[in-house]
């Protein structure tokens, strides 16, 4: 395995066409079978763990640690959704490692930030082969997009009016089993349920439906809420459809003010 | 009002601040130079025989030195179980046996230069197996068709063993006649209880090394609670003398029983044996899961009859414990479910207590704090919640009304020891009616239990249970020390009993200066080494206090003897008319003496002697300490969450030698028991694979899962104890679980019992009633 | 296996070490005499390994050696000895909370990495802070008792 600490963003992506693999917080790649790599491209040099805030938007560098995030963006927008999800997510020493780019490259089942990120309707920016910015469902759902290309920075609207995050762990320190995110900006709900086998995270059906109708109630959500939970060692399907439902519910009529 | 001046007082633990600086060492901390590090290679399967094992290839690797097979070791079969000799466990495991019993069990061992060569080294391995059948259940490893699992294997001692039907032991104690018990009884309850297997996850995995010194003899140095034991069996192994074997034990980072087993010594010390290199063998997270021992899973049969008033007339009780692959700890642990149990209701006039542990393929069941007393618990707790309930009866005054007071005794204590008879003994100290008391205070038990209290979806339920263990074994457990006088003045003690966290080193010295009167900070200690300290059992029921302070405490009885006579000497007074005070001897007048100038007396100048003490002790008593645990929890019942609100722990412990300490193994066992209660489990895919094999998986508590803890000691004064002291360690793990479960009901009626209890569980109770 | 060379800044002092690429920042540290990192997991889940690195709480078993070179590293042993101990080991040996000690210099670095972070933390913020730390010997009472003696201000 050899190492590589590149200056500057062209001789990164230089190094990613030889197939070497990005290494920010590491804490991914250390899951895996280490043996296997030929080199790591160390991202330490390049200075993108900036959180910033420019015009409407918000901007985090790829390799801005979950401590870097949360600490910034309790500044500049405390209701944001993100700054309670990570607050969920790991724990004080891993959010001190765990990076936004590592870990929406991996995208991993069990993320507490992937969720959150969609309902934000983040975007991602790429650069390299496939340079170009895309949106992140779009992103998770085609990893080819990675091939010798690499995430620079993400970017969301500001302007959260309210947020809700609510992510179903064991322990205060375990993996998110699934998490709900709702994200309410000017009139518009958005939803993203993270965790499931379905193809699409945002619950599309069920936010129209809440554009046009001010009561709802659970036998409303069951029509538009039918998630497919991969199998589970810990709980049923059966018993996260419902805890699913449950918590959607209560969520919504917090952020209504129920 | 005692006058004190080392027991009872806030004595900082002496490796304390060696520990959170760093500096103290841990068996891992030790190294050595050329050397070797030593990986397992395990089985994948459940059952299989092993046709052949072909190391060639893994030998021939550079920096490979030695390859561990059963072709190349000793054929013997033991008992790993950390216990005095003959150990109540079964000798059915060999080093390497041509079977493999679990997923996980051992297959080969490999030494190498790296840990990486070794890694390596395994994968080069071949092995043939002959895949067999393995059975998981307990209930269908009893049956007439389900594999054998042991085919060899024996106990030294008298006990019930039938590999025929996969049974590692079995228990009964009967005591009048529980049928007619039933038939004259008003009500008749009956329930089903099980637990699941626990890991003790101590935060520092199974270690152990070992070397040669210079004169040939093997020196292991090892994170274990049993040293001496680890000495006869490794001596036993590898037909080694036990005077050319030393085991000393650094500091150990946590044990609560998974290093009361004798796991990875005779292997350190047989590759150190044959290479005459240092080995090292330290375990990964994963393989001190798999691969070491945890808590008895146990399903318990609970059937108590009893009488309008309360009168509990008649008990059955059976229990159905998961030995695991081998069997270590399965007979003692099984009588203790009973033994640690039935005597806190002790005017129960018929009981018949049965039990079977059983074979199975899967990881081995071992020592765990509490050890069958939190499994029987888990099951008594609740029935005596649901026989109040039944009765319309106030549990508080009903545990207080029945449990065992001061001068009486029970039927059990005799009859049900450790794998043999027990020991008669009488309660001399009990004051659980005041800690039942002082516990519903504090957790406002009147006020809230039963009330239903709803806050949006939650709703507010509070639970109690009493529980009793035991402090060593009687007759059983031994402990001695020795104590010499250096020429300022100062104590070296030397004791076999074994500091693996507990700080049992430093109450040691505690009681010693008590004896003589001088600050514990003028007695240096040294423990558990088998060359230098004398004999004791090793740290396991909740024995240190108790019996080895007794020990200590005698020592230092018969070192005062030897001051004051060198006092009398100088003083040229008689004996009787001299006291100790404060590190100096007096006598009537005022005259004094310094320890100092009698040390330097018995050195240099008159008579001289090294003032030497020495004392054993064996118990004919286990007095217990006795618990009230309270807790206080929020049920959602639209999701089945519970958040634990409060939890409360008044115990009678004696007198606590060192408070803080005392209260910190009480603290510790309670948060332990709420997450085994609440997320800890382990499961198995269908080939008896353990998924749940790192923290990532297998859940216990951080800062942030830590619920409101208040814990608190009241003082009885045990006469049999050193200083009135009696015993704290494993008590602490039996209430929580009971409790929680008795809460939950008291929230929302719905009874759980099985564990954990998870979210599920009480969901589908509550919307579907199963 | 390929070898590299690298400087380190351990507890204040230079140190050059040869190491193997793919060496975790742990066993460097544990081969080079910092035996107060310990080894419990390998897997960032329970606090044993910690170190503070570059100002930050991290496991050093989830750290790679070569990313770590000319960075500042701290260590249990770095804030004091046995004659001169740091105010996070008195507090937490006067509070009882040291039973087996071997989470115990993870945690003192979680303590000291809370002070550094944040003026006046509550017992929320505490156990925040401390929750990539397990111990299984304490439940946690006295540490988070001995953190709260400090913040009051018992140690000066």
């Amino acid at each position: 395995m050899e190492w590589f600490f590149p200056d500057d963003l062209s001789d990164t992506l230089k190094l990613l066409k030889k197939g070497y693999i990005l290494h920010s917080g590491g804490t991914g790649i250390l899951m895996g079978d280490i043996k296997r790599i030929k080199g790591l491209i160390s991202l330490d040099k390049l200075n993108l763990n900036y959180v910033k805030k420019e015009k409407n938007k918000i901007i985090i560098g790829a390799t801005a640690t979950f401590s870097d995030v949360i600490k910034n963006l309790k500044k500049i927008e405390p209701e944001n959704i993100l700054v309670k999800a990570i607050s969920k997510a790991a724990s004080t020493p891993l959010r001190n490692r765990i990076t936004i780019g590592g870990s929406i490259a991996f995208a991993p089942l069990w993320s507490d930030i992937l969720g959150p990120l969609i309902a934000l309707e983040c975007k991602v920016k790429v650069i390299g082969e496939n340079k170009g910015e895309y949106k992140i469902s779009e992103f998770i759902k085609s990893p080819e997009i990675k091939k010798y290309s690499m995430i620079k920075e993400i970017s969301f609207d500001r302007g959260t009016k309210k947020s809700a995050y609510f992510t179903f762990k064991r322990t205060s320190f375990d993996f998110s089993i699934f998490n709900i995110s709702l994200v309410l900006k000017d009139k518009s709900l958005r939803i993203a349920l993270w965790g499931t086998k379905d193809k699409e995270k945002r619950l599309i059906e069920l936010e129209e439906f809440l554009k046009k109708n001010d009561k709802f109630d659970e036998d409303d959500l069951r029509r538009f809420f039918k998630p497919e939970f991969h199998n589970n060692i810990y709980f049923s399907k059966e018993y996260l459809q419902e805890l699913a439902m449950i918590q959607l519910l209560r969520m919504l009529n917090e952020i209504y003010g129920r | 009002m005692d006058n004190f001046i080392n027991v009872k007082k806030q004595k900082r633990k002496i490796d304390a601040i060696g520990l959170a600086t760093g500096f103290e060492k841990f068996t891992d901390d030790f190294s050595f130079p050329n050397m070797l590090h030593l990986k397992f290679l395990y089985s994948p399967h459940p059952f299989a025989e092993i046709i052949d094992i072909d190391t060639e290839d893994a030998e021939k690797m550079e920096g490979v030195e030695i390859v561990l097979t059963y072709k190349n070791t000793p054929d013997k079969l033991y008992t790993t179980a950390g216990q005095g000799f003959p150990e109540p466990s079964p000798y059915d495991k060999k080093l390497f046996d041509k079977y493999v019993r679990f997923v996980g069990d051992y297959v080969a061992l490999v030494g190498a230069r790296t840990l990486k060569i070794a890694e390596e080294a395994i994968n080069k391995i071949k092995v043939e197996y002959k895949i067999l059948k393995p059975v998981f259940d307990v209930e269908d490893a009893i049956k007439e068709d389900a594999p054998k699992i042991h085919r060899e294997g024996h106990y030294l001692i008298n006990a019930i063993y039938e590999t025929e039907r996969n049974i590692s032991a079995g228990t009964e104690f009967r005591y009048g006649d529980v049928d007619k018990g039933f038939e004259d009884s008003d009500f008749v309850i009956e329930e089903e209880f099980s637990l699941p297997y626990e890991n003790h996850c101590a935060l520092e995995p199974h270690s152990a090394i070992a070397y040669l010194d210079e004169r040939g003899r093997i020196v292991i140095i090892s994170s274990t609670q049993v040293p001496f034991h680890a000495r006869r069996i490794v001596s036993f192994l590898l037909d080694i003398p036990v005077n050319d074997i030393r085991v000393i034990k650094p500091r150990v980072g946590g044990g609560f029983g998974a290093k009361q087993e004798v796991i990875l010594e005779p292997y350190v010390a047989l590759v150190t044996y044959r290479t005459g290199k240092p080995s090292r063998l330290v375990l990964s997270r994963e393989e001190v899961f798999v691969s070491t021992r945890t808590r008895h899973p146990a399903k318990i049969k609970m059937k108590m009859g009893f009488m309008k008033d309360g009168f509990i007339n008649s008990l059955k009780m059976d229990v159905l414990m998961n030995a695991g692959a081998y069997g270590s700890h399965s007979l003692t642990v099984l009588s203790n479910v009973g033994s640690k149990v039935l005597p806190l209701f002790n005017k129960i006039p018929n009981i018949l207590f049965t039990g079977k542990s059983v074979y199975t393929n899967l990881p081995v069941g071992g020592a765990y704090r509490g050890y069958g007393a939190t499994q029987g618990y888990f099951a008594f707790g609740q029935m005596i919640d649901i026989i109040t309930r039944k009765l319309n009866i106030d549990i508080i005054e009903y545990y207080k009304k029945w449990h065992i007071k001061e001068g009486e005794t029970s039927p059990v204590f005799e009859k049900l020891g450790e794998g043999k008879e027990g020991v008669t003994q009488y309660i001399n100290s009990c004051k659980l009616s005041e800690c039942i008391d002082i516990g519903a205070r504090e957790i406002d038990w009147f006020k809230k239990r039963g009330k239903r209290i709803r806050n949006g979806d939650k709703v507010r339920g509070l639970g109690m249970a009493c529980a009793m263990q035991g402090s060593g074994i009687p007759l059983v457990d031994m402990a001695s020390a020795t104590m010499k006088m250096n020429d300022d003045g100062s104590f070296n003690l030397f004791v076999g009993a074994t500091d693996i966290g507990t700080g049992s080193d430093t109450i040691l010295t505690q009681i010693a200066g008590e004896v003589l009167k001088i600050p514990s900070e003028n007695i240096s200690i040294l423990s558990s080494d088998t060359d230098l300290t004398p004999f004791d059992v090793g740290a396991y029921a909740s024995s240190t206090t108790f019996v080895s302070g007794n020990a200590v405490r005698k020592c230092a009885e018969n070192v005062k003897e030897q001051i004051l006579n060198v006092a009398s000497e100088i003083l040229k007074d008689e004996k009787e008319n001299l006291f100790l005070d404060n590190g100096y001897v007096f006598n009537k007048k005022g005259e004094k003496v310094s320890f100092k100038d009698i040390a330097l007396y018995a050195f240099y100048k008159k008579n001289q002697f090294q003032i030497f003490g020495y004392a054993s002790n064996v118990e004919n008593v286990s007095p217990p300490p006795f618990i009230a645990q309270f807790v206080e929890l929020d049920v959602d019942i639209k999701t089945g969450f519970v958040d634990i609100i409060k939890f409360v722990s008044v115990v009678d412990c004696g007198t606590p030698i060192n408070p803080k300490l005392a209260e910190g193994q009480v603290e510790g066992a309670v948060l332990n028991a709420i997450a085994f209660a609440l997320t800890e489990d382990y499961i198995f895919d269908k080939n008896g694979r353990l998924l749940t094999n790192n923290f990532n998986k297998y859940k216990v508590f951080n800062t942030k899962d830590k619920p409101d803890l208040k814990t608190i000691i009241v003082e009885s004064y045990e006469k049999a104890g050193p200083f009135g002291a009696k015993s704290i360690a494993e008590i602490g793990m039996n209430g929580p679980a009971p409790a929680i479960a008795n809460a939950i009901y008291d929230a929302v009626g719905v009874r759980i019992k099985e564990l954990p209890i998870t979210p599920e569980k009480i969901f589908k109770k509550l919307r579907y009633g199963f | 296996m390929r070898y590299m060379e690298g400087e380190f800044i351990i507890n204040g002092k230079r140190k050059v070490i040869q190491f193997e690429n793919d060496d975790l920042l742990l066993d460097v540290l544990r081969n080079n005499g910092y035996k107060e990192v310990k080894c419990g997991c390998r897997e960032g889940t329970c606090g044993s390994c910690v170190v503070i690195l570059d100002e930050k709480l991290v496991n050093s078993c989830q750290v790679f050696a070569a990313t770590a070179t000319g960075k500042k590293i701290i260590t249990s042993k770095g804030l004091g000895d046995i004659k001169n101990p740091h105010k996070i080991h008195k507090a937490l040996v006067d509070a009882g909370a040291v039973q087996c000690g071997f989470c115990t210099p993870g945690m003192v670095l979680a303590i000291y990495y809370l002070l550094k972070e944040e003026k006046n933390p509550d017992e929320e913020k505490i156990k925040e802070y401390l929750d990539g730390n397990l111990c299984r010997c304490t439940g946690y009472e006295k540490i988070i008792e001995a953190v709260k003696s400090i913040i009051e201000g018992k140690y000066g």
